[in-house]
């Protein structure tokens, strides 16, 4: 137990004299809150300019310009434009995603439309465009409440040869209206998916959680070039191999450890944390996993350059092939299978999944024993 | 200037030391890489169905109607080529969730239908796999409120004329009822016959593939990272030795530059290594991007010379942030995260465009966003010259502050 603690405070001593190693570690949470804070309210996935030529503000024109801007949020952004010609600009510059020109007298061409489908809105947007037409649909519901009373106005106008009582019709449709959500969102482990109901959740912080996981893979992995440091400096030729197993492991574990708290830390702050308890579980079995991997890692290259070599594809796999940004899964099954050799996909799946979290402590244990048997077998040669 | 020389030919020589296990250690995983990423390539390509988004319906098997709705869905002009709806029972939608064959699971509740007609509204489950959230599942959020309106603004009407027929005792209400409700559903799936598209040009950076954007990325990312292997190649001269050296008559400038030399010099023996690798691959495999260089394997090599600036400023780069960090630890951390935060902001993850504007503003200076506008010019053929001064303007940059870190620690110690 007192090696065990000489040997943490020793290496906790090695790593508060690298001032930018815990700089660049702090650096972390500032980057999150200056992401947070960054946000206007005018910030969003998608530009969306509106344009209409009417001015009454009691028309549908003018009403329903006003509810698409007030539907704003962090994944849509509607705006007026105060002219044709800057709408035009504005998706010619790219700086709106899309356009739509509402026409003056709304209400006359959504009552046309019921009759024989007249198009009564005008979107612009560039050629090969196709991610706005998601803003299509939303756009349409928010007219559709009009088309659907025309629709039934006119077909009760048919069945009653035109002896409808408008006022009434209108106040029966007003009584049965709604506006609740049909739908609820969870994740596959039952979990509520409370994000998606939070309007002000910042997208650009979502793949924080797998940056701060490949940043405690690499710390893991500076900690084993100073390893290779002390080896050719013959730092700890004098202290017996059974101890400078202690060190092996803590040359690891140490800088790991900074690493997933500085990165726990800024996952809180990004908003987008589970759970504290299961938070620090998931990184600590993750962190577990890292060493093991790394050591493995260590024990396979006898040459410091080879490990080196090592440090790039990591990174960059775990960035591309696990779940940071996107998940490959969608793209190839081929490639779904490779980013089971990395520990970040177990972590980032785990966190709604209790099996995926036993797979990452499996992962653990399996790096660690193949480490085990490639020293041996390297002990054993030399 | 013979010793200047000297240095420059002492410090190849010390990087080339380690150029080679650095080099095989790379080569041997990006062929590894390379051979599968080709293996999965050669498979994905016959399965046509991946291109599709595929989505799991979970229902009982009596539900009315539901089988209609999902055949009007899938046959949509918007969502034929895209959008692969399967009916599953729960336990083999989630087995196909789990295993990415499916993208979202659609749970309708026992006896929906009904519940929609007699205004009971039960809720639809949308279940995502266990990964985070996306911004795919904000867009998904904002689709289903859309849906939510169709359903209640047509039952909105459809209530309205029961009632009425009710007030004013008409007949046959059932039969009306029906039609009504048909041709609501038929309303909602042609609802896009109410608008009318008016495509634009826009701006050249738009025109740009995906594919080419993030190739582009790619190559940047790869290029900057590679610079976590350099921490032996890069690691500061004691003190006692740059002054012998500056006694010689090679001042902190001269050794600075006679070291970016040297890097840049094995830098681009790795780099023709991977283009080498690069031309290999192209010709037993057709990857290729249209209306580039790399169309063919042909223009790989003139895209590789154009790329010389990228390799400058890059290698400018990595040298300066191990300038500031003296240390292999401080600098893999702080290359990587500086990296990460200038890709971040220059759009190499997510669209430029999607960013906030004052990120956008931000990213543009980054050299990460100049790097990439430059590299896209070339592939696309045509040459992007503010973007080239800016890369050799920060390359300037990057030798300005490791100059003025020396001359800041040089009085410090002294």
């Amino acid at each position: 137990m007192k090696e065990l603690r000489t040997c943490f405070l020793l290496w906790t001593k090695r790593i508060l004299k690298r001032p930018l190693f815990l700089f660049t570690l702090l650096l972390m949470p500032c980057a999150v809150l200056f992401l947070q804070n960054c946000q206007t309210e005018d910030d969003a996935l998608l530009n969306v300019a509106l344009y209409t030529s009417g001015t009454d503000a009691e028309s549908e024109e003018m009403k329903l310009l006003s509810q698409l801007i007030s539907l704003s949020n962090r994944s849509i952004h509607f705006y007026k434009c105060d002219s044709k010609e800057q709408l035009l600009q504005d998706v010619t510059s790219g700086y709106a995603n899309c356009g739509y020109l509402i026409p003056e007298h709304l209400d006359d061409a959504l009552q046309k439309y019921a009759k024989d489908h007249t198009p009564f809105l005008t979107t612009i947007r560039p050629k090969k465009e196709i991610t706005t037409n998601i803003v299509d649909e939303i756009v349409l519901s928010k007219s559709y409440k009009e088309i659907s009373y025309y629709i039934v106005r006119d077909f009760l106008n048919t069945k009653t040869g035109n002896t409808l009582d408008n006022a009434q019709l209108q106040k029966l449709f007003e009584k049965h209206s709604s506006s609740e959500l049909l739908f609820q969102f969870e994740y596959a482990d039952g979990a509520q998916n409370e994000l998606l109901n939070q309007s002000e959740t910042n997208f650009m912080l979502m793949p924080i959680r797998g940056i701060v996981a490949v940043l405690v893979l690499l710390s893991c992995m500076s900690g084993a070039l100073v390893w290779y440091s002390d080896q050719k400096n013959k730092l700890l030729l004098l202290i017996p191999d059974k101890k400078q197993q202690l060190f092996r492991f803590f040359s690891l574990f140490v800088p790991g450890l900074f690493a997933a708290c500085a990165g726990i830390i800024t996952i809180f702050l990004t908003g987008i944390a589970e759970n504290p308890l299961k938070e620090i579980l998931l990184m600590t079995v993750y962190l577990l996993a890292c060493i093991s991997l790394v050591n493995l890692l260590r024990n396979c290259c006898s040459k410091r350059e080879y490990f080196l070599a090592t440090i790039p594809f990591f990174l960059l796999a775990s960035l591309i092939l696990c779940p940071v940004f996107v998940d490959i899964r969608s793209f190839s099954a081929g490639l779904a299978n490779i980013n089971k050799l990395l520990p970040a996909t177990y972590y980032l799946y785990a966190l709604h999944s209790t099996e995926e979290l036993l797979w990452l402590l499996t992962y653990a244990i399996l790096a660690f024993a193949l480490s085990c048997l490639v020293r041996k077998i390297r002990t054993s040669r030399s | 200037m013979k010793t200047f020389f000297q240095y420059i030919y002492s410090e190849l020589k010390r990087m080339l030391l380690s150029l080679p296990g650095i080099c095989i250690g790379s080569l041997v995983i990006l062929l590894c890489i390379s051979g599968v990423l080709f293996a999965c390539y050669a498979g994905s390509k016959n399965q046509e169905e991946k291109q599709m988004i595929s989505i799991g319906m979970v229902a009982d098997e009596n539900e009315p109607f539901l089988d209609w709705i999902v055949d009007t869905i899938s046959g949509l002009e918007k969502t034929k080529d895209t959008l692969n709806i399967k009916r599953l029972s729960e336990k083999e939608a989630d087995k196909q969730l789990k295993k990415g064959e499916i993208s979202v699971i659609f749970i309708i509740p026992h006896n929906y239908i009904y519940s929609i007609i007699d205004g009971n509204n039960a809720h639809v489950t949308i279940r995502f796999a266990k990964g985070q959230t996306t911004v795919v599942s904000f867009l998904l959020e904002q689709l289903t409120h859309a849906a939510s309106s169709f359903i209640l603004n047509s039952e909105s009407g459809i209530y309205s004329m029961q009632e009425y027929y009710k007030i004013h005792h008409l007949a046959n209400t059932d039969k009306d009822e029906l039609t009504l409700n048909l041709q609501y559903i038929k309303e909602i799936a042609k609802l896009n016959r109410g608008m009318k598209t008016e495509e634009v040009e826009t701006n050249v950076s738009s025109h740009y593939s995906t594919a080419a954007l993030y190739f582009v990325s790619a190559i940047i990312l790869f290029l900057l990272l590679w610079g976590l292997t350099c921490s032996k190649m890069l690691t500061s001269q004691t003190k006692s030795f740059q002054n012998q050296l500056r006694l010689r008559g090679v001042s902190f400038s001269k050794q600075l530059f006679a070291r970016g030399i040297a890097f840049f010099a094995v830098n681009l023996i790795f780099f023709l290594c991977l283009v080498l690798v690069a031309g290999i691959v192209m010709q037993k495999d057709t990857f290729t991007i249209k209306n580039t260089l790399l169309a063919n394997s042909s223009g790989l090599w003139q895209f590789a010379l154009l790329l010389l600036p990228v390799l400058l400023l890059t290698t400018s780069f990595i040298q300066l942030v191990y300038e500031i960090t003296e240390d292999a630890m401080g600098g893999v951390l702080f290359l990587f995260f500086s990296v990460m935060i200038m890709a971040l902001c220059s759009g190499c993850f997510y669209p430029f465009s999607y960013l906030p504007e004052i990120i956008q503003k931000i990213g543009k200076c980054m050299p990460v966003y100049q790097l990439c506008q430059y590299s896209l010019s070339a592939l696309y053929r045509s040459f992007d010259t503010s973007a080239l001064l800016l890369i050799l303007s920060y390359t300037v940059c990057c030798y300005a502050v490791m100059l003025l870190l020396r001359h800041i620690r040089r009085t410090h110690t002294s």
